[in-house]
């Protein structure tokens, strides 16, 4: 067994002839595998452990994208002088210090969770993953990658190797996420809105929610129809947005919160932050 | 997994199962016991360690991940003059109760000043917001990284 | 400021920060083993069978067979079991210990047991007991305890056409106490000397003691009790240690080696005691002057499986019921109940949250209905120096309540904020309590039950040793009870010694509960003190103990339920602000004061940190902190689901205080340690209905919470 490759195409070579259990930050692993104190983690199969591998480590940007390598921790993000400031915005309110500084853009991505917070801002983004094997790569679009609650479309001998953001334009940005405190806190709820208004018109406007459902909630047809018209008249439509989005917004009752709460919270976010433009 | 990694300054090269947690490995095969665990959901800090120079909650680290890497916990850092100057701040602030999540708090605070030497109040809060305190309340606390901060002027 | 309330730096603050203070997992024995519960998964069965593995050599199962005494925690009842008998009353009920060298072994072995139940209808709400929808758990009625006391004629008063009468139920959740260091002890049994030694993160160590001696029956030179330095407790390592300290010491009897058992977070939260959930309703009768001339209340708390300290929480809650108001005619029942969930314990505030928020919510409503602001109605009824407490005792004591208020309102500009939030729909909001705590035990308590006892060890060098069975658990005993020999004697603060209690070497001189530690046991520390001043001869070793007398003015009928329940209160005025997020009902506290009369301060950055911590506890007890139970389960049962604050979640809290000292106390000091909890959650429902204009009947004011409340009124409304 290779836990600790020398390089990225050692790690692919391997995969590809046994099982492993990616280790990059490892903090939602380290969680989800819990055993009893004082006995290791209970992987599925070994540990092979990625983020050291510098291919895999450095923020990059080419005319039209920002690269983000998915080993790139989420304190990265935050320091790079790359990324736009939604990104800062949004990798702030995740988790806690110590987590953001091993926690990466490719673990959040691949746990695929309700509530992973990057998520949100990956869809309305339109990001594109670079999945690569041993025999090469493919590009998915983020959309296409997850499926459901916790799962995705890597395959066992595949590894995330890449995030590409488009430089698009934005200038209202909005985030919310609503969780049980100001720290450390999943999310019961997380709202992103991104706006390009030009004089008074909208050029641009994507809108994706968080949480309150199996995967990210965004949707372009709901969006087509207020692009390309006035600002004023996107500002007073809350409601009739919130019953276009009604359909997909799926809410469960859990331990943190419920689902008559989540929907309620979604119906007044949209409402407060188009109020807010 | 044979592991190569400094450990509180000294050398360690081991083969070792890479699944065992960091925590573990610190305090039951290596006695370290400044290190607490809380949690073991990376949820209260109280077993932040650094590595490389960065704070990390040990209870979510798997051991192998430290290859060629370094480890410092309290146990070793309280003997440089950042640790006095921390230590001298909680004890004047009373930013010690129960002292059980304090290792990670002043682990914490080298960290946030390392990185910003002046920070203000709601920098300071971010910057623990990773440690939980059941019996202070956080004030005093963060009067105490203020006081570090000032006290500590040209060592951050 | 007194001499005394000068801060010094606290005696154990080196060792803690560097990590070099050992908490009881720090401990390692040679030939130690490692334990681990295995706990009922049913809220109530019978069991029928129970399948163990063959065990490898080294490995043990211990269980009620290993229990040379009896099978039961010496608490003030009789039916809490170290482990299961033949029924079980709770997930997570102990049935037995797996005991071995390594956890891996023990896991496997774990793996392997099965136990065969045969399920019986859980009772798992107030409800349920009430309507018996299965055989009672405890008793033919399901209840622990009931009392009730009253002085006046009620009916007189409720019967009149010409005043208002306002009802309503008043609800609180569970709350975990959270400290950080998770329970553990460990037992180390010596096989040559037939003596059993605990080492445990514990508040109580003769309560360890008494249990261990009767579950073994041994006698008292036979057991021996170690507190470890505590990484906090808040009444969650109250009586709790007793069963696990049993479960050790069965194990290391047994295996002839010592035994470390240390708890898991999740298990800690999921199978500890927590605080009782209570329903209480509150009747009153208000005149047209706005004077309340009776009262009618009725605690109901859920206690959980087993008995534990649960009458004495009722007791409190009782006392408390009507808050810092005076209401001359009054009759207050309560029951706690038995149900099949955790069994419930102490918490800070002991039934005084519960009550507090009630009675403080109770005036708050009612002055809304009245149309009188709150702070006005609350002042028409409050107590003053020399008024009746609920029970017919007396604040002989000063009561500073109104210059307290006063004082509040000027450093939070309580008053304008109040009525300009009020006039509009601003989602702000600011609310104050009014709260008192009484110090110690109830009636006489002290005196009958505990009966403390205290030593103070001059050496030959001229040191002298502290020697009480008290812990430091955070509070800071260690640094004050040094800080007040050294101050009686005139000695410096290092001349001074003080150790974690052994009960081998130091008297019974009471748990580290009810806020008695500095008043009751630094009071005769204090005393003690005074008599050695008066013997104290150098280079001489000299032994002084003093006995706790009781002063005369308590008079405590407990079958009545009438006198004086404690020998002082301690108060607070306590004033939040808040904002409402107005699409996510968040509520975000952007200030807090807070003004207390504990007596003396003993040492101001200890008290103060008191104040700050207890006050944190409140913020989550009121807004924050969640439990649920589903089917006997406790949902939120990690630090990621139970949510208490973070250093984000809480803003600057200016504090003072009045001076205002005890005579019983040491240099005046009263207690200290619940009282700063105890106003939280009141505050909140002040500062809430400020800013919504709804009535509040509930805690914690969680969003999902404050959102159904205002359908709720919106329903009614319509």
């Amino acid at each position: 067994m290779v836990e600790y490759p020398t390089s990225l195409n050692e790690a692919l070579n391997e995969l590809n002839k046994n099982k492993y259990t990616i280790y990059a930050g490892g903090t939602d692993l380290m969680v989800k595998k819990r055993n009893w104190v004082n006995l290791p983690v209970k992987n599925d199969y070994s540990l092979m452990f990625i983020s050291h591998l510098k291919e895999l480590n450095t923020i990059s940007e080419s005319e039209k994208l920002y690269h983000i390598p998915s080993c790139v921790t989420q304190t990265q993000m935050i320091e790079s002088e790359i990324l736009p400031d939604i990104f800062k915005t949004v990798v702030k309110k995740m988790s806690s210090p110590a987590i953001r500084n091993v926690a990466t853009i490719g673990g959040n991505i691949v746990n695929s969770s309700p509530a992973g917070d990057l998520l949100p801002l990956l869809y309305v983004y339109d990001a594109v993953l670079i999945l690569k094997t041993i025999n090469g790569e493919r590009e998915i679009p983020i959309e296409n990658f997850i499926t459901g609650a916790g799962k995705n479309i890597l395959k066992d001998n595949e590894i995330l190797k890449e995030i590409l953001i488009p430089k698009l334009r934005f200038n209202n940005n909005y985030y919310k996420k609503v969780a049980s405190r100001k720290a450390n806190a999943l999310s019961k709820v997380a709202f992103i809105m991104c706006l390009n208004i030009e004089g008074k018109v909208v050029t641009d406007f994507r809108m994706a929610f968080g949480a309150v459902a199996p995967t990210v909630i965004r949707t372009r047809n709901i969006e087509k129809d207020y692009i390309e018209k006035p600002i004023d008249l996107l500002k007073i439509k809350s409601e009739e947005i919130w019953e276009k989005y009604r359909e997909f917004i799926n809410p469960i009752n859990d331990q943190r919160s419920t689902a008559n709460y989540r929907e309620k919270v979604v119906k007044n976010l949209i409402e407060y932050y188009l109020k807010e433009i | 997994m044979k592991i190569n990694t400094i450990i509180n300054g000294k050398n360690i090269i081991e083969e070792i199962n890479p699944s065992k947690r960091l925590l573990d490995y610190l305090r039951e095969d290596l006695r370290i016991l400044g290190v607490k665990e809380g949690c073991g959901e990376g949820e209260c800090g109280a077993c932040a360690v650094l590595i490389d120079n960065v704070l990390v909650n040990s209870c979510l680290v798997a051991v192998g991940y430290i290859n060629n890497k370094e480890v410092v916990t309290i146990d070793y850092f309280k003997n440089t003059e950042s640790y006095k100057i921390i230590e001298e701040s909680f004890i004047k602030e009373g930013a010690v109760q129960c002292g059980f999540c304090t290792p990670g708090f002043v682990i914490a605070t080298y960290t946030l000043l390392k990185k910003n030497k002046s920070p203000s109040e709601e920098e300071i809060k971010e910057g623990i917001s990773g440690n939980l305190c059941r019996c202070t309340g956080y004030n005093m606390i963060v009067n105490a990284v203020r006081r570090a901060s000032k006290r500590g002027e040209g060592v951050w | 400021m007194h001499e005394i309330s000068k801060s010094v730096n606290k005696v154990d603050a080196a060792d803690k920060i560097s990590g070099k203070a050992k908490f009881v997992s720090d401990m390692y024995f040679d030939d130690m083993l490692y334990a681990k519960t295995y706990r009922s998964s049913k809220s109530r069965a019978r069991i029928k069978n129970i399948f163990i593995p063959d065990l490898p050599e080294g490995y043990y199962i211990i269980d009620k067979n290993d229990i040379p005494g009896k099978n039961k925690i010496k608490f003030i009842f009789d039916d809490f079991p170290f482990f299961a008998d033949e029924y079980v009353n709770y997930i997570g009920e102990p049935i037995l210990l797996v005991v071995g060298e390594k956890m891996e072994i023990i896991k496997k072995i774990f793996s392997k047991i099965k136990v065969d139940y045969e399920e019986i209808t859980p009772i798992l709400t107030i409800e349920d007991a009430q309507n018996k929808i299965s055989k009672p758990i405890y008793g033919d009625d399901n209840i622990f305890a009931s009392y009730s006391f009253e002085k006046g004629d009620i009916n007189n008063i409720f019967e009149r056409k010409d005043i208002k009468i306002i009802e309503d139920v008043y609800e609180t959740g569970y709350q975990e106490q959270l400290y950080l260091e998770p329970q553990g002890v460990i037992a180390d049994y010596d096989y040559i000397n037939d003596k059993i030694n605990i080492y445990g993160s514990l508040q109580c160590p003769y309560y360890v003691k008494n249990a261990l001696m009767q579950a073994f029956d041994y006698p008292e030179n036979k057991i021996r009790v170690v507190q470890t330095t505590t990484g906090g407790a808040f009444g969650g390592k109250e009586d709790y240690p007793s069963l696990i300290a049993g479960h050790a010491a069965f194990a290391s009897f047994k295996a002839k080696r010592p035994v470390k058992l240390i708890f898991e977070r999740t298990e800690d939260i999921s199978f500890t005691t927590k605080r009782h959930p209570s329903k209480i309703k509150i009747k009153t009768a208000t005149d047209n002057k706005n004077r309340i001339l009776a009262a009618e209340i009725d605690v109901k708390l859920d206690g959980g499986a087993y008995a534990g300290l649960s009458s004495v929480v009722l007791q409190r809650a009782m006392f408390a019921s009507t808050g810092v108001y005076n209401i001359p005619n009054l009759k207050v029942t309560g029951e706690v109940y038995s149900t099949n969930t955790i069994p419930n314990g102490a918490f800070r505030g002991f039934g005084s949250p519960q009550a507090f928020f009630a009675i403080e919510s109770h005036m708050n409503n009612s002055a809304l209905k009245l149309n009188v602001e709150p702070i006005d109605f609350k002042r028409i009824n409050m107590v003053k120096t020399g008024d009746p407490t609920s029970t017919g005792g007396t604040f002989r004591d000063e009561v500073f309540l109104a210059k307290m208020i006063q004082k509040a309102d000027e450093m939070s500009d309580y008053t304008k904020k109040y009525r300009d939030y009020a006039s509009k729909n601003c989602n702000k909001g600011i609310g104050m309590s009014l709260i008192f705590h009484g110090c110690g035990f109830t009636g006489s308590g002290e005196r009958d039950i505990i009966k403390a006892e205290v030593k103070l060890k001059k050496n030959e060098n001229n040191t002298v040793e502290i020697l009480i069975a008290n812990v430091d658990m955070g509070q800071g005993v260690h640094t004050t009870f040094k800080k007040i020999v050294s101050n009686v004697l005139n000695i410096p603060l290092e001349q001074v010694i003080i150790n974690n209690p052994d009960t081998d070497l130091v008297p019974d001189s009471g748990p580290t509960v009810a806020s008695r530690t500095i008043m009751i046991v630094g009071g005769l520390v204090s005393k003690a003190a005074e008599d050695l001043k008066v013997k104290w001869k150098d280079n001489e070793e000299t032994v002084i103990t003093k006995n706790y007398i009781q002063p005369d003015y308590i008079e405590w009928d407990q079958d009545k339920m009438k006198g004086d329940a404690y020998p002082t209160y301690s108060w607070s005025v306590q004033v939040v602000e808040i904002e409402i997020h107005p699409a996510t009902y968040e509520i975000e506290t952007k200030r807090v004061w807070s003004v207390y009369d504990v007596g003396t301060v003993i040492d101001e950055n200890i008290v103060l940190g008191q104040c700050d911590g207890g006050f944190a506890q409140g913020l989550g007890y009121g807004i924050m902190e969640n439990m649920t139970l589903k089917e006997g389960n406790i949902l939120q049962n990690s630090v990621t689901d139970y949510v208490i604050p973070s250093s984000k979640d809480i803003p600057k809290m200016e504090t003072i205080f009045i001076d205002n000292p005890y005579k019983e106390g040491p240099f005046g000091a009263k207690g200290a340690g619940e009282l700063p909890l105890v106003g939280g959650a009141p505050a909140y429902a002040a500062a809430v209905q400020n800013a919504l204009k709804i009535k509040i009947n509930k805690v914690p004011l969680i969003p999902e919470v404050i959102m159904e409340v205002l359908e709720n009124e919106n329903k009614y409304n319509n």
